[in-house]
């Protein structure tokens, strides 16, 4: 008798990473072994504490537990269930999670399915080889300034500016930027999460000559010799210039702590001054390409930087419930440019977002930039949300809590998933 | 200022800001009757006292920020604190810093782009080294003309620029012209300090014709090993095959530095064509990896059997 199990509707492998937001599955008796009643199994982690580990539920509204137990017809029709991340065990290595399903009255084991509870972590805590297996995604994807990484360079520059800031869409903007950029990486290596800085705390293993590296006293950074980093190239120039103005390896930024941040309201009008503080004091803790709208995305410091800015409004959302994009105090702004009440356009609920909405215009400030590099936002082997062309409301609901179907594919390792 | 000084001043400001930013209750009936004055005003009474220390003003300024960043009367004011030479370095460096910080999210600055360059020029012959430094900084990333004019007039004569040569080698990165070149070029072969020849190696990795420089100063084992780095990577922007022929050569020397082999090596597993991690060069990766190595040397290989596994 043998069991098969399709995670987040696929048939293979790649299919087979979750979150803490549940992911739809199925299971079936692909080799009946001429059952002819239903025949109940056990779903369970295949090693319990070691590793990723996971919970079971047939209702993705349902807390999931560690067994669930299914009848499955012996005709092979498939039963659904829903699969997550058991909060807060990620995985550290790639399918290093397993489901294991046995047969409940006799304990043989029908399948075991290897799977990964991919997790965005502190980058100051990562393993050593969550670390180089980011870094060598990172410096393929900029393949030494001739790979697409190019794309998310241009996407972020003075020309662009009034796209992605100063205005309600900041956080929305930036938080599709990351995805994009994370998918990428992804198409890399599968097992890749982007990690945050955790800009309110000392980060000495990020700032570090084997993760992204060290500032000398001009501002160059330097690299281990191994580390694929040192060959960083954008705009036809190499290597990186960051200098910290804190101690790098035993202060933490010049910022806003966490809980001051999360202080700000509880309504998205006065938590967006986040903006200002910690984000901008984040940026200019440090001089060079970091401290300027128009280069800050050259230093792969930025998308950990922004990764922890997006990390803080999920905790904000998670703490006021700020899940629902119809919501006034979960967004603003709920029409989209030109109506009543609209802010600048690319900053509504319902405005899709330049560039992956291609949408080309005579420049900004006013207007949407002459060009819009990349085209739609990379789309993803497990989820279906955000939507390509996604509108800045569609960003908002990133584990899926209003409707599954929303989620996005990433979550945090300290913003757990609450039915 | 040093940059110790300016380490203690802004983590002065940072334990400051809380004291001046909104209460929870703020925006109450009170302050609406005007029976007391705002978070705002009561921070901007601070800012704007000069018998105030100077860590207490900067705080203020940064905890009205978040809500007037795109106040004209805020911006302009912190323009004129910046400018303002009878004010004290610490609290002009640290305006600066706040004027940094708005031009990610203040489109009222991003609109007052003339009067921040006005403000920022003088600055850059300021008695101060770290005023001087910044402003020459922010006009660099503004690719303000005036100051390009002097980075260029400061590399190649006497005229000092106040900031040192390194950085103003760097700074000259942001506006890059082919007409640089030529003092570049010198610059990597004999400039007076290795950090200042590994500056302006990094810029001629956008330079075609300094192709035969970088590849002679990579070969140069004399040379000090962060330059011959530096000029690595330039070399390999430049003309990958050749590099990648000097790369297996400098893995394969058992004379060569260890991190200069790591480098390489790293290269050749990251970025070079499948072509060149051949059979030889395998075999001689396989050896190296039986052997007691430097750990980057150790990771290097590492790396490339890695990958060498997903060609």
């Amino acid at each position: 008798m043998k069991t098969d199990v399709a995670i987040n509707g696929g048939t293979s492998s790649a299919t087979n990473y979750v979150t803490w937001s549940p992911s739809p599955a199925e299971i079936w008796l692909s080799n009946p072994d001429g059952a002819t009643a239903p025949v109940n199994v056990t779903l369970r982690n295949q090693r319990p504490g070691v590793g990723g580990q996971v919970v079971f539920s047939t209702d993705p509204a349902a807390a999931g537990s560690d067994e669930l137990r299914l009848d499955l017809p012996p005709a092979g029709t498939r039963v659904r269930f829903h699969v997550a991340g058991k909060f807060p065990h990620a995985s550290t290595a790639d399918r290093d999670a397993a489901v294991e399903v046995v047969e409940t009255a006799t304990g043989a084991q029908l399948s075991l399915t290897r799977l990964m509870v991919r997790i965005r972590k502190d980058a100051n805590v990562l393993t050593p080889g969550e670390r180089d297996r980011f870094v060598s995604a990172f410096a393929t994807l900029n393949n030494a300034g001739m790979g697409r990484f190019s794309i998310f360079r241009d996407m972020h520059r003075g020309s662009s500016y009034y796209e992605a800031h100063g205005n309600a869409g900041f956080l929305s903007w930036h938080r599709a930027y990351l995805l994009d950029l994370e998918r990428e990486l992804q198409d890399i290596d599968a097992s890749v999460a982007l990690p945050y800085w955790r800009f309110d705390a000392p980060a000495p293993n990020l700032f570090h000559g084997e993760f992204l590296g060290e500032s000398d006293r001009f501002g160059t950074v330097t690299f281990a010799s191994s580390n694929p980093i040192q060959y960083w190239r954008t705009d036809g120039g190499q290597g990186i210039t960051r200098s910290t103005l804190f101690d790098q390896r035993a202060d933490a930024a010049f910022v806003l702590s966490e809980a001051e941040t999360l202080d700000y309201g509880i309504t998205y009008l006065a938590f967006q001054q986040m903006e200002v503080d910690p984000h901008g004091n984040a940026h200019t803790s440090f001089s060079g390409w970091l401290e300027n709208p128009a280069t800050s995305p050259k230093d792969p410091v930025f998308f950990l930087l922004h990764c922890n800015v997006d990390r803080l409004w999920a905790k904000w959302q998670q703490a006021n419930s700020r899940f629902d994009q119809l919501e006034l105090e979960t967004y603003p702004y709920q029409g989209s440019a030109g109506g009543p009440g609209a802010t600048r356009v690319g900053h509504n609920r319902l405005d899709t977002m330049w560039p992956w909405n291609g949408v080309t215009g005579s420049g900004n400030p006013t207007n949407r930039p002459p060009t819009a590099p990349g085209g739609g936002l990379a789309p993803s082997a497990i989820v279906q949300a955000p939507a390509l062309k996604p509108t800045v409301g569609e960003m908002i609901d990133w584990q899926g809590r209003q409707a599954p179907v929303s989620r996005m594919g990433f979550d945090y390792d300290d913003v757990s998933f609450r039915p | 200022m040093t940059d110790e000084n300016r380490r203690s001043f802004e983590q002065q400001v940072r334990a400051s800001v809380s004291k001046y930013r909104p209460r929870p209750d703020e925006g109450g009936l009170e302050s609406a009757r005007g029976f007391a004055p705002s978070a705002d005003e009561r921070a901007l009474r601070v800012a704007r006292n000069k018998k105030a220390a100077a860590a207490e003003r900067v705080a203020a300024l940064h905890a009205a920020a978040p809500s007037l960043r795109n106040d004209e009367a805020f911006v302009l004011l912190l323009l004129e604190l910046a400018g303002d030479t009878t004010e004290s370095p610490e609290l002009r460096a640290g305006v600066l810093r706040l004027l940094r910080q708005l031009r990610f999210s203040s489109v009222v600055l991003n609109e007052n782009r003339a009067r921040y360059i006005e403000t920022l020029r003088p600055i850059m012959d300021d008695p101060d080294p770290t005023l001087r430094e910044d402003a020459i900084g922010m006009l660099a990333q503004a690719k303000d003309e005036y100051v390009q004019t002097r980075l260029v007039d400061s590399l190649t004569s006497d005229t000092a620029l106040g900031a040192p040569l390194e950085k103003t080698i760097q700074f000259l990165g942001y506006d890059i012209h082919a007409a640089q070149f030529p003092a570049l070029r010198r610059m990597a072969q004999s400039g007076p300090t290795a950090e200042a020849r590994r500056e302006a190696v990094r810029l001629l990795a956008s330079d075609p014709e300094s192709k035969d420089v970088l590849r002679d100063i990579l070969r140069d084992k004399r040379e000090d090993q962060q330059v011959r780095r530096a000029s690595a990577n330039a070399y390999m922007a430049l003309d990958p095959v050749g590099f990648e022929q000097e790369a297996r050569a400098i893995v394969a020397d058992e004379g060569e530095d260890s991190d200069v082999r790591a480098a390489s090596l790293s290269a050749l597993a990251h970025f070079a064509h499948p072509s060149a991690r051949d059979a030889e060069l395998n075999d001689y990766v396989d050896a190296l990896e039986k052997r007691d190595l430097p750990k980057p040397l150790g990771e290097a290989v590492r790396t490339y059997k890695r990958r060498r596994g997903s060609d």
